[in-house]
């Protein structure tokens, strides 16, 4: 644990001296700083659209005067849910990597590893495809569906009277994923060209389309998600060594891999079933947090989730606004935006620790 | 105990060959069966009359020769280099999840394509295979560079990592263009899953040569593979250079890689696959892994072009779609079989 | 005075849409509305299906979705080819893809009614409701002529359509009278892209816009092969191609910029080589390939696709295929 450690901390006593806490210093200015970003960012994302809306205007709209209804609407109906969405996606989808990378030790795995992503699109590209009798309310709650049955599909496969391993658990969700993904294609390749246009955007990862019962589903999980991630970290800080090391330390690995799992699922399905397979945030983000700021598990997650939610965010207002009229999803500005980041970060990081 | 184990050493050798000339007869014998059955049922007769006395005005015989005689062709080249691309990458990364997508490959080949045919079209379309081999190259030259960049140089993690970024980046600006130009969508949406159908054989001559003289040269470096597999101080403690070996084990994958999309797409799936199916049976040694998934990817990918044009007719699917959608199921059964 | 009375008259014309909103209610794919009798302000979520109809109905549609070609240019899909009408000459504006909309020029183009199809992302939908009625058209099942027969409905421009419809269908007529006997001729409809990986082929019931329309209201038969289909567009092996066989075989050309009638015959040589030889229709001269862009819902669309139809089968001489039995 020293190890990981940088030489500066912030140590916190209670006054009895019984608790204490040490925090590296380096990741909390970096946490600062990110959430300083994230709110500037917000607030840009508030007053930026194809809309004209001075920001007076918003600002006023924002304190609950009405200036016109449209512009009610469009800051408070189309601007405000879909800034706090992005964020709160792209918080989830980091997060959930996060826990992937660390449960499964593999330095690649990401939400679509877990079979989450498939199983969302081919819900999804199915309904679109052979189905299109507009069940928009519908689609949220087949995503999440598909999402769910095919991580408890992975996980009830690569599991085995032993307990099941980390590569039989990466080798069912490969076969899996793969098989899902071919149904996908072939609804995209050979269903009708406007019906696979649409589903393709959906796939894409977009967020325009977020209300504000999306924001309160995501936020609602995030409140129950993210606490039950925290109480875990200190057993997940243990299994980075291993599960001998971990086991050593008294840490009940089988549980908290299990319960992990769960979260990082949990996590990804809810983000996937608003916006769609939202990809790569849960990929780097956490890479990033790492190389930005070495830090202790649970203020790693919290610089991941941080990091996660202002890709995400930029990502979309980007998407929205650069090009107007012309709307990209999210989630392939987050790969177009997110990769140069990366592989800055990368290249001027020091050697990657443990893994 | 050295006496115990050499006899082990020895049928475990004797067993390892002896799959090499099952295997060639059943690629053997796929092939055949390839050429022989479609979605147009042709008495034996013609086809061997069409193989040794080819009649261009009788559409039977263009059916056999010029439909699906070459798609086999195809078939047994790019499954046979997919597969041990994907070998090689598995074993240099020491990941699993390695397969010539991972270095941005299979992703730039696409890249390229579908750009120059964005803002080309058609007259671009013969040229296809150069610029798909352009783009893989491209993609994993600006991979390694960033990979060596990277402080601690171009270990599997930093390759790895810079390969899912730019597959990702490029992945995303595809889709990008998908989205806002419909027209290149609809004309590569197919090309983009991976197929055999409409292919020209013509290409295979320029590309098949280079491809099978990559072929060898894999199944020569396979053995220093193993060593690899083990971790680089191993490697270089048995005596290899293992920077050279990398170098040279990625040209191999680049042109394995690169002429398959060329000649077929984007197909993803057997490189990823069937060297886990591989190794289920004959163990770690790249020895006998790397020929056998050569053979393995090609018989397999026959197969699946099989069911591709006869499953349901008069409709043809992807090959790229029903290697998955077959490949998958058989996969995660062999893995619940074979591992604990 | 003068001045006066244009001031009052202006103020008149720009309060008229707000005061003359009378609504009734009308029922589309997504639900009931109360809609304007007569909008003002249309935007529509699809070009070629949506905008272009509307826009020959006579009917103000101040913005639509549309598409952008290679080099960044927005573009009304058929826009051109059918109604001479794209961005730069209709005052239209572009509000993003049918499938990546930008609800807020929508909002900003203040309409006072919507129109989308199946192809409408039911999330932007429920948005756009917050806007103005947003009415979902099912094209697919309605067809091409209800589906304009209900924009023509929405926007109270009926009496046009029905006109036009009415010379259409006598046209037909005639058409028939001068096949005599249309039901003993047979028509394939294929479509070939332009990389030649794959051919598709429809049934005249199918997805393909005017010229299946016109195809099915002639009364043509369908080839056994294609009529035995489950679905109605579906592609199809190249070693079938003989299935095909017709005494008119129709292909499509410039539905992409690339198309072009060389591009188009080459990709069917390299789908199946040896394919003219193979067909009959072929042989003859009676594979046609006709330009595509005239798929689109619209009355224009319908007369084109049937003058091509008629110059190309009742104005000459053509050698029947004897279907084998």
């Amino acid at each position: 644990m020293t190890a990981m450690v940088p030489p500066r901390h912030l140590v916190l006593r209670s006054p009895a001296q019984r608790v204490a806490l040490r925090l590296p210093l380096r990741a909390l200015v970096i946490l600062a700083l990110l959430t300083t970003a994230l709110i500037v960012l917000t607030v840009l994302s508030l007053a930026t659209g194809s809309y004209g809306v001075a920001p007076g205007e918003v600002w006023e709209t924002l304190r609950g005067m009405t200036v016109s209804r449209a512009i009610d609407n469009v800051v408070w109906e189309f601007r405000f849910p879909r800034t706090l969405a992005a964020a709160l996606v792209g918080a989830m989808m980091a997060l959930s990597g996060a826990v992937l990378q660390n449960a499964t030790r593999n330095s690649l795995a990401d939400p679509s590893l877990v079979g989450v992503s498939q199983g969302a699109a081919l819900a999804v590209v199915t309904m679109t495809v052979l189905f299109p009798a507009f069940s928009g309310g519908l689609r949220p709650w087949i995503a999440f569906a598909g999402s769910i049955l095919v991580a408890l599909a992975v996980r009830s496969l690569s599991h085995t009277s032993q307990g099941g391993s980390a590569i039989r658990f990466i080798l069912m969700g490969i076969g899996l994923s793969a098989f899902i993904s071919s149904i996908t294609s072939a609804l995209l390749t050979y269903g009708e060209i406007d019906r696979a246009m649409t589903a393709l955007s959906w796939l894409a990862g977009s967020i325009n389309a977020a209300s504000w019962t999306d924001v309160r589903t995501l936020a609602g999980w995030t409140a129950v998600l993210l606490p039950s991630l925290l109480l875990t970290s200190r057993a997940m800080s243990a299994m980075q060594f291993g599960d001998a090391t971990a086991l050593g330390l008294g840490a009940p690995v089988a549980l908290t891999r299990n319960l992990q799992l769960a979260i990082a699922v949990g996590f990804a399905a809810i983000a996937t079933s608003v916006v769609g397979p939202l990809g790569f945030v849960g990929l780097i983000a956490p890479h990033a947090a790492r190389r930005l700021a070495p830090a202790g598990m649970g203020l790693h997650l919290l610089l991941t989730g941080a990091l996660g939610a202002l890709l995400v965010l930029f990502a979309d207002l980007v998407g929205r606004a650069a090009f107007a009229p012309v709307q990209i999803p999210a989630g392939l500005i987050t790969a177009v935006v997110g990769v140069p980041v990366f592989v800055v970060l990368l290249i001027r990081s020091r050697p990657a620790n443990a893994s | 105990m050295n006496q115990m184990r050499a006899p082990a050493i020895v049928s475990h050798k004797l067993r390892a060959w002896s799959g090499v000339p099952a295997l060639l007869l059943a690629l053997l014998a796929v092939f055949l069966l390839h050429i022989a059955v479609g979605a147009k049922p042709l008495p034996i007769q013609t086809v061997i009359e069409a193989l040794t006395g080819f009649d261009s005005t009788n559409f039977d015989h263009v059916i056999i020769r010029n439909l699906r005689l070459p798609r086999a062709v195809h078939a047994i080249v790019v499954g046979a280099s997919l597969s041990l691309a994907g070998a090689l990458m598995q074993g240099v990364t020491r990941n699993p999840l390695a397969d010539p997508s991972l270095l941005g490959l299979t992703s730039g080949a696409a890249f390229a394509v579908m750009v120059s045919t964005a803002l080309f079209g058609a007259a671009s379309l013969a040229l296809i295979p150069w610029i798909a081999m352009a783009g893989a190259l491209g993609a994993a030259a600006i991979v390694y560079l960033i990979a060596r960049l990277v402080p601690g140089g171009a270990t599997p993690l930093s390759l790895t990592l810079a390969g899912a970024a730019i597959s990702a980046f490029l992945g995303a600006v595809i889709s990008v263009i998908h989205l806002l130009n419909q027209d290149t969508f609809e004309n590569l949406r197919v090309w983009l899953t991976g197929g055999l159908a409409g292919r020209d054989i013509a290409l295979l001559a320029y590309v098949g040569p280079w491809m099978a003289l990559a072929l060898l040269a894999g199944i020569v470096l396979a053995a220093r593979v193993t060593l690899l597999a083990m971790g680089d101080e191993v490697a270089q403690g048995l005596g290899i250079r293992t920077g050279l070996l990398k170098a040279q084990l990625l040209a191999v994958v680049v042109v394995l890689s690169a002429g398959s999309v060329a000649l077929a797409g984007p197909l993803g799936f057997i490189g990823l696959v069937i060297p886990h199916v591989v190794r289920l049976y004959v163990g770690s040694d790249y020895r006998w892994i790397v020929p056998y998934a050569a053979l393995a990817g090609a018989a397999y990918l026959v197969s699946v072009d099989i069911v591709a044009r006869i499953a349901i007719p008069p409709r043809e699917i992807s090959t790229g779609i029903i290697t998955a959608m077959i490949g998958a199921p058989l996969f995660v059964h062999l893995v619940r079989r074979r591992t604990r | 005075m003068s001045r006066v009375f244009i001031l009052v008259a202006a103020l008149t014309a720009m309060a008229l849409p707000a005061l003359g909103q009378d609504t009734r209610s009308y029922t589309a794919a997504n639900g009931t509305f109360e809609i304007p009798v007569t909008p003002q302000r249309i935007v529509a979520l699809n070009d070629q299906i949506v905008a272009l109809p509307l826009y020959e109905l006579g009917a103000p549609v101040v913005g639509s979705a549309g598409r952008t070609d290679a080099d960044g240019n927005h573009f009304l899909r058929g826009g051109m080819d059918t109604l001479g009408i794209d961005y730069a000459n209709t005052g239209i504006e572009y509000v993003g893809g049918f499938n990546g909309l930008d609800v807020e020029a929508i909002a900003a183009l203040q309409p006072d009614l919507i129109i989308g199809g199946p192809y409408t992302d039911p999330g932007v939908a429920e948005q756009l409701q917050k806007i103005a009625p947003t009415l979902l058209i099912n094209n697919n099942e309605l067809g091409i002529i209800e589906t304009m027969r209900a924009f023509a409905d929405i926007t109270g421009k009926t009496g046009n359509f029905e006109a036009r419809l009415q010379r259409y269908r006598d046209n037909v007529a005639r058409l028939r009278d001068y096949l005599g006997d249309p039901e003993d001729i047979s028509v394939g409809l294929t479509f070939m892209f332009p990389e030649g990986a794959e051919m598709w082929v429809y049934k005249h019931s199918g997805n393909l816009g005017a010229i299946a329309q016109v195809v099915t209201d002639l009364g043509f038969r369908e080839p056994a092969a294609i009529t035995a289909l489950s679905t109605n567009e579906t592609n199809y092996s190249a070693e079938l191609i003989q299935d095909l066989d017709a005494d008119f075989i129709f292909g499509f050309y410039r539905q992409q910029p690339d198309a072009t009638p060389a591009n188009i015959r080459a990709a069917y040589e390299k789908f199946a080589p040896g394919w003219c030889q193979a067909l009959t229709a072929c042989r003859n001269g009676q594979f046609i390939l006709l330009p595509g862009p005239t798929f689109g819902p619209t009355m224009a669309g319908l007369d084109l696709a049937l003058e091509l139809i008629e110059s190309n089968i009742a104005a000459r001489p053509f050698t029947p295929f004897a279907e084998a039995e």
